[in-house]
């Protein structure tokens, strides 16, 4: 019901050290980007965070959780095993935002990796390319199975 | 046909949902109970049900639905998957924190579940009440009366004004329902019991 107010967006990218690093580093790295990501969208009017979701898969079966649901509050980061060094992180990212188009958070989300990639002197396999088709018309423009309309204001009363 | 236990997790985004809904596996799996876990997602890549398959616990999963299309025919399917194919003692269903609870109900009720075989925890973020006050009132109208138990979370961040104003919001809605206040992060597994159990 509330989905259609709000902008998601899903990715994944990896992200490339020159030398193993200390995974305890790598949970600075992760919130660090969210926190860059965080502060591009306190620059836009009217934002309302729903929710900012992270999974950095690291080596040895490590992660790290990591989560934001408002600008003003530091990143909420959960790591498994402190211990331990990785080569590579892959991010699984996700946010669901209010007042804010898929291109912007795109284009915020891009800034962040860049940003971070000079700051932690990483490489990542993000295809900027890949990503630039905002015309996507996303689930909220799928018809409903049963009578064929779209229901993006009400709920659905036929039986599926 | 055995009906185990179906407990819901509610709530808007980020208020906790699948912390909560770990705690309660961990604990329920403790007392040698079997679970299965339905996750729902907005987005094409699913995290909590990642970092729930990366705690070893067996994740069904329903993506890309909008509530009133795709997650209503999806979530009948997989309630009936897990009833003629597992022996378990509970479910545990989180639905996306952007999805209306009410409109859960009816696929629900279409598996077998009425009403009161459903056991509808709601967890409020007490640090974004303003927030929800002001734009999601229709939510917390439509959620919090479904509620069998209300759970106002991150009470280690939250300031007393925030606690308050969040049981103020609360009875708004619902006069009788029980109020469990914790920090999820930090919380044994005796009030997890007592939630689970009220």
């Amino acid at each position: 019901m509330y989905q259609k107010e709000f902008e998601t967006l899903a990715l994944e990218v990896t992200f490339i050290s020159r030398k193993k690093m200390p995974d305890k580093r790598w949970q600075k790295m992760g919130s660090y980007f969210i926190e860059k990501y965080v502060e591009q969208l306190g620059k836009a009017e009217k934002v309302v965070i729903g929710h900012i979701k992270g999974l950095l898969e690291l080596e040895n079966k490590n992660f790290i959780k990591l989560s934001c649901i408002r600008c003003d509050l530091p990143i909420n980061s959960e790591i498994l095993k402190t211990s331990g060094s990785s080569l590579e992180g892959h991010l699984t990212f996700n946010a669901i935002i209010n007042g804010i188009n898929k291109e912007q958070s795109i284009q915020y989300f891009q800034m962040a990796l860049e940003r971070t990639c000079s700051v932690y002197e990483l490489m990542t396999d993000y295809n900027e390319h890949a990503h630039s088709n905002t015309n996507d018309p996303g689930h909220h423009e799928e018809k409903c199975p049963v009578c064929h309309e779209h229901h993006t204001d009400e709920k659905c009363e036929h039986s599926h | 046909m055995k009906y185990p236990q179906l407990i819901l997790f509610t709530g808007f985004l980020g208020s906790g949902k699948t912390s909560l809904l770990l705690k309660c596996a961990q604990v329920l799996s403790e007392s040698q109970k079997k679970c299965g876990i339905i996750v729902n997602e907005v987005g094409e890549i699913g995290i909590d049900n990642l970092q729930m398959k990366k705690m070893r616990f067996n994740v069904w999963e329903i993506f890309g639905g909008c509530i009133c299309c795709t997650l209503a025919i999806s979530l009948e399917e997989t309630v009936h998957q897990l009833l003629n194919n597992y022996d378990l003692d509970t479910i545990l269903l989180e639905p996306s924190g952007a999805s209306d609870p009410s409109a859960l109900y009816k696929p629900l009720e279409k598996s077998g579940y009425t009403t009161q075989k459903i056991k509808n925890i709601f967890i409020l973020d007490p640090l974004r009440v303003d927030m929800f006050e002001a734009v999601l009132e229709p939510y917390l109208e439509s959620s919090i009366p479904l509620a069998n138990a209300v759970i106002i979370n991150k009470i280690d961040v939250a300031s007393a004004f925030e606690l308050e104003e969040s049981v103020r919001v609360i009875r708004k809605y619902s006069k009788d329902v029980p109020i469990f206040r914790i920090n999820v992060n930090d919380v044994d597994s005796g009030i997890i019991k007592r939630i689970l159990e009220g």
